[in-house]
């Protein structure tokens, strides 16, 4: 960051599996997005794929301790394990409270884990623009999984949904009302559900949710189990993680796991597209036009579309032929 | 107290003086508010004064208690003098603990190092470093020996200051320590601090076991030792709102916590089917005594009433013997400053002045080098004199609650009783003291109090002089108290002869069957002195119950 | 567009409890627009692990319990080893003697805070002193 670095010797390194490595070069990319491209054209000949785990869930439901049993339970059969943890930044200060590693202390020293905290800055869908590429890094570097932790305030998580190819979602007991899981969203995005706690209760979570799955339709056939954990005590976890490699064999055989990483790129590509458009489109369009048609829609609000059909039919998007 | 005719004759003479000095202009620096927010007016009078005297007031000694627990309070005996000390060693605590009572102290308090306190042997690389630097080493019954040493145990009483997660272990040892060399358990005099609340926001646990467990423990200790006879003197736990407090939470929520606390603890006494009188007599109390000088003894006052009002109402407790608020109070630590430390000892005299006008039982006076560093003799000493100088030479021993009867006094203890039954109700809706603990609301009220105090610090609408008026540098001229850097070493050592001579496999043993009675609803005294007695360790009675029952991660909010 | 925000680690070395000022940093830091990662309990290896994963630009120590020259010395060198310690900010807070607050600068600590201190001097410190 504010340091001298040689992106060279750098990738070098990491190449070499230094950690230091890996970690200026997560930060090169979360701030200089403009970057990746040269930092990921050293890694043509890398063929290696993570399989990539989502965990999500609204606060306090236990993600960060579960995130920690979990790779305690990877560590232990020899697998690496890349972490990214992300916490919202605050929209008063611009800064961020990321207070998720600190439930995974006890694994932070294993020689085969990496765990990073992201702030979303200002980043919808509870992860931040960097995760993508953070995973391809994680994924440059060998990771065996990668776990991906989020904000999960319920009902912006489809993001998640598009960077992970198993999603957990983690409820808690007292978050029984199915109308209130509905409303979230969360009923629909989940690979398997998590009522996590269990020394509190939920069986009523469980059977909530297994309730509502009754009305879902499964298009690949996978239909959610429901698992109950003790993340604190490991009770439940390697259920959990049967269901997980359960999971991902089912993707691998009904080869929808290529349509779910089809869909990781795709909600890339889309994002860079529209960033691209975004730049030419500023400036083809001036804020001072954007103000003056918003302040017209003040005594003709039910104008504003065509206003704004008026003005674009002056723009033109071009696309050169390949000659 | 005055009849009708003469109260309306006062009201009007005083709107007349009202309205004389409605024009005077009066200070805008500070609000004219207590240090827990209360508005405070210009003056009081006979006027604000609710309820008659035998009711509200009455006798020390006679219900509702407010003007004090005993009928002679300091005329019949002083308050016990009672400093938290320990360092280094037990040897080099012993030493200290000596030149105190030589110097008039008339009871002793263990303060406990960060080991003992979290139950981490001195072989745990994690705590090493910390070995005596915060308190005495407690970590095997040798210790308790090495501390106990040519102190007369049965004649003073003792407190240990130790939490419920290491409580039953650091007793026991005491426990066993004192009957080897002869003293009768019955008789036994002395305090463990036993305290929830201490050990889980005043200072955050390092890898302890969840509140509910904490409080099955802490029950534990209090059945054993008075429910069922044991240790029918010991006074098995002080409901402790000082460390809580020092965090920035005010005198309402002090005393709505302690009551919360008491009353959890009491149920789950009665739901093991005791009667409330065959053990509150011996609950006792530990206060802050903070900066706002009529507050804190109002604070007192209202205690008082609350806790008799719970007892006789709630609890239906009968014999009069056990209404009694009685209560430990040390001098507020948060409120002295690196900077010029000699002001400190100005600061802890006016503390040490609330409470005993107050009617303390015991009291601990702060060292004026408390902001840098463990008390030097020194400063220990000045400590104890600020307490004789009270007791001996003020003459305030002469009567009883001699501010009774003020206006303002009487005003503010019956303002404070209020609100603190307004905040107890606030607790309850929550849960019991373990839930309130594990739904994360005392973590919550705890960060917003440390908030809203360095807020008022930064803005200087709290005043520290020294700090945010007339600043000055830290102070770098006092000498600095450093405890003995051997400790460690000395520590490992003791535990390590310890472990030669033991009984490995009988040890053994006896810590499976602690794990059993974890498992089950046992009381887990009976086994620990055994276990402590054959040289079990406060590192390896903490591990069982870390293996049990898990390790709780606290829900800091931040 | 360069989006570089000051990450700050805040860990406690050891074990004593005592936490009201690593919290109320804490806030001060990112209300201040960084992004704090939040350490707790630490011990020194697993401190240096988190501040080399997370790539943050300063530590912060907070540190109660006496010890503080033990656990310090111990994290430098270890940063040393490591081959971070020049690229990290080491700001101690906590219950510090004033006149050990030479010594902890002379090994490599850039700042220390005792008791009474106003955050806002710790931010402004990290602030204007963060090598650019």
């Amino acid at each position: 960051m504010k340091r001298n670095y040689d992106i060279e010797t750098l990738i070098s390194n990491f190449k070499n599996k230094d950690k230091r490595a890996l970690s200026r070069l997560i930060s090169i990319i979360e701030n200089h997005p403009e970057k990746a491209a040269d930092i990921f054209k050293n890694f043509g000949n890398i063929k290696h794929d993570s399989y990539i785990v989502g965990i999500t869930g609204s606060p306090g439901v236990g993600k960060s301790t579960l995130t920690g049993a979990i790779s305690k339970k990877l560590l232990d059969e020899g697998k690496s394990v890349g972490i990214i943890s992300v916490d919202p930044t605050s929209p008063f200060s611009g800064g961020a409270f990321l207070g998720d590693r600190v439930r995974m202390t006890d694994v932070s020293l294993h020689p085969n884990i990496f765990i990073r905290s992201l702030a979303s800055r200002g980043y919808r869908g509870g992860i931040s623009r960097a995760v993508l590429d953070i995973t391809l890094l994680y994924e440059a570097f060998g990771m065996d999984f990668i776990l991906i932790e989020t904000v999960g305030v319920g009902q912006s998580e489809f993001e998640i949904y598009n960077l992970a190819y198993t999603i957990v979602v983690v409820l808690v007991p007292g978050y029984g009302d199915s109308i209130q899981m509905q409303k979230a969203g969360i009923i629909e995005i989940g690979d398997i559900y998590d009522v996590n706690k269990k020394d509190l209760g939920g069986d009523d979570v469980a059977a909530h949710v297994d309730m509502m799955l009754d009305d879902s339709t499964f298009q690949s056939g996978w239909r959610p189990p429901i698992v109950q954990t003790n993340a604190h005590t490991g009770e439940g976890v390697d259920e959990l993680m049967e269901n997980i490699y359960e999971h991902k064999e089912h993707l691998e055989l009904s080869e929808v796991l290529r349509e779910r990483k089809k869909n990781r790129f795709a909600y890339k590509v889309r994002e860079l597209l529209y960033k691209k458009i975004d730049n030419v489109l500023v400036s083809l369009i001036s804020q001072d036009e954007i103000n003056e048609i918003s302040t017209a829609a003040i005594d003709h609000k039910f104008q504003i579309y065509d206003a704004v059909h008026d003005l674009f039919s002056n723009v033109k998007f071009e696309r050169k032929k390949n000659d | 107290m005055w009849d009708k005719e003469y109260l309306e004759k006062i009201r009007a003479e005083k709107q007349i003086w009202d309205n004389s000095v409605a024009s005077q202009k009066e200070r805008t620096d500070l609000p004219f508010i207590t240090d827990s927010g209360i508005p405070v007016k210009r003056l009081y009078t006979p006027l604000d004064i609710k309820g008659d005297y035998l009711e509200s007031q009455n006798f020390p000694g006679s219900a509702p208690y407010t003007r004090g627990v005993y009928p002679t309070m300091y005329r019949g005996r002083v308050w016990t003098m009672r400093l938290f000390s320990g360092h280094g060693t037990p040897e080099e605590t012993n030493l200290r603990w000596k030149f105190l009572y030589e110097q008039g102290e008339t009871g002793f308090s263990a303060a406990v190092d960060a080991l003992t306190f979290n139950g981490i042997d001195p072989t745990n690389p994690d705590g090493s470093p910390e070995v005596g630097t915060s308190g005495v080493p407690l970590y095997c019954i040798d210790s308790l020996f090495a501390l106990a040493k040519d102190i007369p145990i049965d004649k003073i009483s003792v407190a240990l200051v130790v939490e419920p997660f290491t409580s039953a272990p650091v007793c026991a040892m005491y426990f066993n320590m004192a009957q080897m060399q002869g003293y009768d358990l019955k008789n036994l005099m002395g305090t463990t601090q036993n305290d929830i609340l201490t050990m889980t926001v005043g200072y955050i646990p390092y890898k302890n076991v969840a509140p509910n467990h904490l409080l099955r423990l802490a029950c534990d200790f209090i059945e054993w030792t008075v429910a069922q006879k044991n240790v029918p003197q010991w006074h098995p736990i002080n409901f402790t709102g000082y460390n809580y407090r020092e965090g920035g939470i005010d005198a309402v929520q002090e005393l709505g916590f302690v009551f919360a606390s008491a009353c959890s603890h009491i149920e789950n006494l009665m739901e093991r089917g005791y009667k409330a009188d065959d053990f509150v007599g011996r609950l006792a109390f530990h206060l802050a005594a903070h900066k706002d000088f009529f507050e804190e003894i109002a604070k007192y006052r209202a205690a008082r009433r609350i806790w008799y009002k719970l007892m006789k109402d709630k609890y239906e407790v009968k014999d009069p013997r056990n209404y009694g608020f009685r209560f430990h109070i040390q001098t507020a630590g948060s409120s002295l400053t690196a900077q010029t430390p000699l002001v400190n000892i100005i600061r802890t005299s006016i503390q040490a002045l609330e409470a005993t006008i107050g009617g303390c039982q015991s009291l601990h006076t702060n060292s004026y080098d408390e902001a840098i560093c463990l008390p030097s003799e020194e400063a220990a000493l000045i400590a104890l004199r600020t307490q004789q100088v009270i007791s001996d030479e003020t003459r305030i021993t002469n009567t009883i609650d001699p501010l009774a009867g003020s206006y303002y006094i009487e005003w503010l203890t019956d303002e404070i009783e209020e609100r603190v039954w307004k905040y107890i109700d606030k607790i309850n809706n929550v849960g019991n003291i373990a839930k309130a603990l594990s739904s994360g609301f005392l973590y919550k009220e705890m960060r917003d109090a440390f908030h809203k105090r360095q807020g008022r610090l930064e803005k200087a609408e709290e005043i520290m002089l020294g700090i945010n008026k007339y600043p000055v540098p830290y102070d770098d001229v006092t000498d600095v108290f450093r405890t003995n850097k051997e400790a460690v070493r000395i520590e490992q050592e003791r535990i390590r002869k310890l472990k030669e001579r033991r009984d490995n496999a009988k040890l053994e043993k006896l810590l499976d069957q602690l794990r059993n009675v974890c498992d089950k609803e046992e009381n887990v005294m009976p086994i620990i002195m055994e276990a402590t007695k054959e040289g079990a360790t406060v590192g390896e009675i903490c591990d069982i119950y870390r293996e049990i029952w898990g390790i709780w991660d606290p829900p800091l909010a931040i | 567009m360069v989006d570089e925000k000051i990450r700050v680690l805040m860990s406690k070395p050891g074990i004593d409890g005592h936490w009201r000022g690593g919290i109320v940093v804490s806030r001060a830091l990112r209300d201040a627009g960084m992004e704090l990662i939040f350490g707790g309990f630490q011990n020194v290896e697993q401190c240096v692990a988190s501040a080399i994963q997370e790539d943050v630009d300063v530590i912060g120590l907070s540190i109660h319990s006496g010890a503080h020259f033990a656990y310090t010395k111990r994290l430098i060198d270890l940063l040393e080893e490591k081959g971070v310690k020049d690229q990290i900010m080491i700001l101690v807070g906590g219950v510090i003697p004033a006149r050990d607050f030479s010594e902890l600068k002379a090994i490599g600590v850039a700042n220390v805070y005792g008791p009474g201190t106003f955050t806002r001097d710790i931010v402004d410190f990290i602030k204007e002193n963060l090598k650019k």
